[in-house]
């Protein structure tokens, strides 16, 4: 099936199995490792090293911070992107909270982001983001952070696209937030990219 | 074709979620629509027949007085809510 391998297929290989299981099935002929790389935004845009499990945050200000901390230190976003998301929230609520558990962490393009790219924190003691501009005071409880840095509102697309399809799958926001390790999470949202495809 | 536009403080991150949400929700409703995700400022020069956004921009989008229905969600990518509350409001702009 597959007509050449070069060394890029050592690159390949080291690929998790369920994408190359993937590729397999949907009969692709010729696999070169750079055309799989732009294809893949998850692995363009997460590092494995972005990706962290921790015990707890001490309220959502913390969470916030936490969350941003591979993205500040990578030099992707500036010390300011975490002040704009924190004054959004004070003033809008935390409306990046989609779904019980989830929080995608962001501010605007213009707040501080250098270049793209996503980190993910996950925690394993849900913390309440309450709705401070709302008073009824709504609780969110969170276990997973998704801080995404987006340079304009259309490179991320593609990213979020693939995101949203775990957004909107209760069950896939479940094995997220029960994921053991930094691993399992990396594996997790590249298969969900791999099967949005 | 009817316009559905999701709205969130920065049009960028939320909105684009709940746009994928809301999709997914109108496939299986068998409902066809243009949908696009917008930011609160710009929303007022827009001319949709729905809007969806958080609760959370429930101040501040009373006060641009959109001429269409506005659909308030707790959690944006909340299929099951989004169902519940887009098909009273399908109904009342005649899509479904």
């Amino acid at each position: 099936m597959i007509q050449k391998i070069d060394a890029g297929m050592l690159t390949f290989a080291q690929t998790p199995c369920k994408y190359l299981d993937f590729n397999l099935k949907k009969g692709f002929v010729k696999i070169k490792p750079e055309s799989r790389k732009e294809s893949t935004m998850i692995g363009d845009m997460l590092k494995r090293e972005s990706i962290q499990v921790l015990e707890k945050a001490k309220d959502w200000k913390d969470a916030i911070h936490l969350s941003l901390q591979a993205l500040v230190k990578g030099g992707y976003v500036t010390d300011n992107y975490e002040k704009a998301i924190i004054k959004t929230t004070e003033e809008y609520g935390p409306y990046y909270v989609l779904a019980r558990d989830l929080a995608l962490i962001h501010a605007r393009p213009t707040d501080g982001v250098i270049k793209r790219q996503l980190a993910v924190t996950l925690l394993k003691e849900p913390v309440i983001f309450i709705d401070e501009s709302d008073s009824a005071g709504e609780n969110y409880p969170v276990r997973i952070l998704i801080a995404l840095a987006a340079t304009d509102s259309n490179s991320h697309l593609d990213t979020l696209n693939v995101l949203s399809g775990i957004f909107i799958d209760e069950e896939k926001i479940k094995e997220l937030a029960d994921a053991k390790d930094p691993d399992q999470i990396f594996d997790l949202l590249i298969e969900a990219e791999a099967n949005i495809k | 074709m009817i316009k559905i536009l999701t709205v969130c403080g920065n049009g960028l991150g939320s909105s684009f979620a709940c746009q994928m949400a809301t999709e997914a929700v109108l496939k299986e409703l068998g409902v066809e629509a243009k949908l696009d995700h917008i930011d609160l400022s710009s929303v007022s020069s827009q001319s949709p027949d729905l809007v969806i956004s958080g609760k959370n921009f429930q101040k501040q989008l009373d006060r641009v007085n959109l001429k269409c229905p506005v659909i308030y969600l707790i959690g944006l990518v909340d299929k099951n809510e989004i169902r519940e509350k887009i098909t009273p409001a399908l109904k009342e702009i005649g899509a479904l």
